[in-house]
C-alpha cells in the first residue's frame, strides 16, 4: 500500500494547486504580484534528492505531462521544464539528505530554475511579453516566498514518508 | 554533481528538446479539437477536481458569508432605497415586453439574435500559473458544450469555451491575453447601437480593450457594452461592461474605450453556458450586420471568419 502513497501524495498536490490554493486564496487585481503555487515542483526536487535522478526525472515528467494536459493547452512547456528541473537538482548526497539546510537551498534554486525556464519559453512562443525585470518582482519573488513556506511544511513530512519508504523496501530485499 | 555532463546525457537532452519543440509545434497550431490522451487525462482528473472543490467552495462560503453578514444593515438600506425605482422598471418591463410580442407577430419574427438556452456548470479548477487565464468547469460534450459558446456569470459575460471534453471543458475568460481572444461587441448609445471589438486586457489601466469604434460614433463614458450576436455563436445583449476611458486610437481613425467588466473574473464558483438557439440573422437584424461586417473583412479572425460564411451573407 505504501508504494502507491508517493504517487497520490503528488497528484493531491497538483490537485492542491488548481482547486483548493485557487478558491481559498483567490487571485484579485488588489495587489500587483501573482502567486504561482508550485507544490508538485517541491515534492519532485525532493523525490529526486531522496530517491535519485531516475525516480525524480519519471515524477517530473509525469507531473508536468498532467500539468500540461489540464492546465494548458500548449503541450511539453511543463513537461520539459519539470523533468529537467528534477534532473538537475538531484543531489543525491548523505550531507544533503540529512540536513534540511541544502535542501531548502536546494528547493530554492531549483524555483528560480523552474520559474525562469517556462517564463522563457512562454516568452519564446509569445503568450507573454512582459519584461524580466517585471517577471521578477511580480512572480518570482512572490513565487519564492509562497514556495519556501510551503517548502518548510513539506519538509519533515516528505523525509518521514521517504525513511518508511526505505524501511519497506529493505523489508522487502530480505 | 559528477554525472551532469557525460556524452549519454547530452545525447538524452538532445532529444528531449527535440521532442519539446515538437511537442509544441504540434500543439501551437489552431487546434479543431484536443487529442483522445489529453481528454482522457482531463475527464479523470476532472472528477478528482469536483470531488475536491465542492469542500473547498463550501468552506469557502462559509467564510464569505460571514463576512456578508457584517455588511448586512448597510447593504439593507441600500436595497430599500432601490425597491421603488425596481417595481416601476419592473412594471415598464412588462409592457415593453408585451409590445415587443405584439410586434414581432406583426412581421412574423418567431426567434431572435437573443434566444438563448442556459447550462449551468461549477467551476473546478483555475490555471495556477496564471500565464492564461482559463478555468475548468464539470460539464463538456456529454452536456452538449461546444468549443467557442459563451460562458456568463450572473453579473455579465466572463467567455468562451476554449476547450471541451467528455465531462470536462476549459473556458477561456476575457482577461486572457491570446490574440484570438476577441468578442463582438456594442455599444449602447441611445440612438443605434454601436459595433466594435472586445480585444483583450489592458494591464496596465486593467479593463477590457474595445477596439475599432467608428470616429462617429456618440460613445461616451458611463454608456453599457454587451455582446452584439454578429459573431455568430454568441446571443445578442450579453452585459459585458460599462465604458471607462474614449480615447483616439493610434492612427487617429478610429476610437479605443476601455471597459470596466461587468463580471468579477476572480473568485467565480458557478458559471452559465450560453448556447444560441437562433443560427442565422434576419431581416433588419441582417443589414445591420452587413454594415458593421465591413470592417471585420478587413482583417478576419478565425471566429468570425466561418461565422460570417454562414450567417452574413444574404
Amino acid at each position: 500500500m505504501i508504494r502507491f502513497l508517493l504517487p497520490i501524495v503528488v497528484f493531491a498536490l497538483f490537485i492542491l494547486e488548481g482547486t483548493w490554493f485557487q478558491i481559498f486564496v483567490p487571485p484579485s487585481q488588489d495587489y500587483n504580484y501573482i502567486l504561482v503555487p508550485r507544490f508538485v515542483l517541491i515534492a519532485v526536487v525532493l523525490i529526486s534528492i531522496f530517491r535519485g535522478p531516475g525516480i525524480g526525472v519519471l515524477y517530473g515528467i509525469a507531473g508536468g505531462l498532467l500539468y500540461d494536459f489540464v492546465y494548458t493547452d500548449l503541450l511539453g512547456i511543463y513537461m520539459f521544464s519539470l523533468g529537467f528541473t528534477a534532473y538537475i537538482s538531484s543531489f543525491t548526497y548523505t550531507a544533503v539528505r540529512i540536513s534540511y539546510m541544502w535542501q531548502m537551498v536546494i528547493i530554492i534554486g531549483s524555483i528560480l530554475i523552474f520559474e525562469w525556464m517556462t517564463y522563457g519559453l512562454y516568452y519564446v512562443v509569445d503568450y507573454t511579453d512582459i519584461l524580466f525585470e517585471d517577471f521578477f518582482m511580480v512572480r518570482l519573488l512572490p513565487s519564492w516566498i509562497l514556495n519556501g513556506c510551503a517548502a518548510i511544511l513539506l519538509l519533515y513530512p516528505f523525509q518521514k514518508l521517504f525513511r518508511r519508504l526505505e524501511d519497506y523496501e529493505a523489508l522487502q530485499q530480505r | 554533481m559528477p554525472h551532469f555532463f557525460s556524452n549519454k546525457r547530452l545525447i538524452i537532452l538532445m532529444v528531449s528538446i527535440i521532442v519539446l519543440v515538437g511537442l509544441i509545434g504540434f500543439s501551437m497550431r489552431e487546434r479543431e479539437a484536443v487529442t483522445w490522451p489529453e481528454k482522457f487525462v482531463r475527464d479523470s482528473t476532472g472528477i478528482v477536481q469536483f470531488v475536491f472543490s465542492q469542500p473547498a467552495h463550501f468552506a469557502a462560503g462559509f467564510f464569505g458569508d460571514i463576512r456578508d453578514h457584517l455588511q448586512v444593515y448597510e447593504e439593507n438600506q441600500l436595497l430599500k432605497s432601490r425597491l421603488d425605482e425596481y417595481a416601476s422598471l419592473s412594471a415598464e418591463l412588462e409592457s415593453v415586453k408585451q409590445e415587443n410580442d405584439t410586434l414581432k407577430n406583426m412581421i412574423d419574427a418567431d426567434e431572435s439574435l437573443t434566444d438563448y438556452v442556459m447550462r449551468s456548470a461549477l467551476v473546478i479548477h483555475r490555471s495556477p500559473d496564471r500565464w492564461t487565464e482559463t478555468i475548468g468547469i464539470n460539464k463538456g460534450q456529454q452536456d452538449g458544450v461546444e468549443k467557442d459558446m459563451a460562458v456568463v456569470t450572473a453579473q455579465g459575460l466572463i467567455g468562451k469555451i476554449q476547450t471541451t471534453s467528455e465531462f470536462t471543458s476549459t473556458v477561456q475568460l476575457l482577461s486572457d491575453g491570446n490574440r484570438t481572444n476577441r468578442v463582438s461587441a456594442m455599444v449602447n448609445t441611445g440612438e443605434a447601437p454601436v459595433y466594435a471589438f472586445i480585444e483583450g486586457w489592458d494591464e496596465e489601466r486593467e479593463g477590457l480593450m474595445l477596439r475599432k469604434i467608428e470616429s462617429d460614433a456618440d460613445v461616451e463614458e458611463g454608456q453599457t457594452v454587451m455582446t452584439s450576436g454578429l459573431g455568430g455563436i454568441f446571443p445578442r445583449g450579453l452585459a459585458i461592461g460599462e465604458i471607462t476611458e474614449v480615447e483616439p486610437d493610434e492612427y487617429g481613425l478610429t476610437y479605443n474605450a476601455l471597459v470596466e467588466p461587468a463580471a468579477n473574473f476572480y473568485n467565480i464558483e458557478q458559471v452559465n453556458i450560453i448556447e444560441r438557439t437562433s443560427d442565422s440573422l434576419d431581416g433588419e437584424l441582417q443589414m445591420e450586420a452587413d454594415d458593421g461586417g465591413e470592417e471585420e473583412d478587413e482583417e478576419p479572425v478565425e471566429l468570425q471568419e466561418e461565422d460570417f460564411e454562414n450567417g452574413g451573407t444574404p
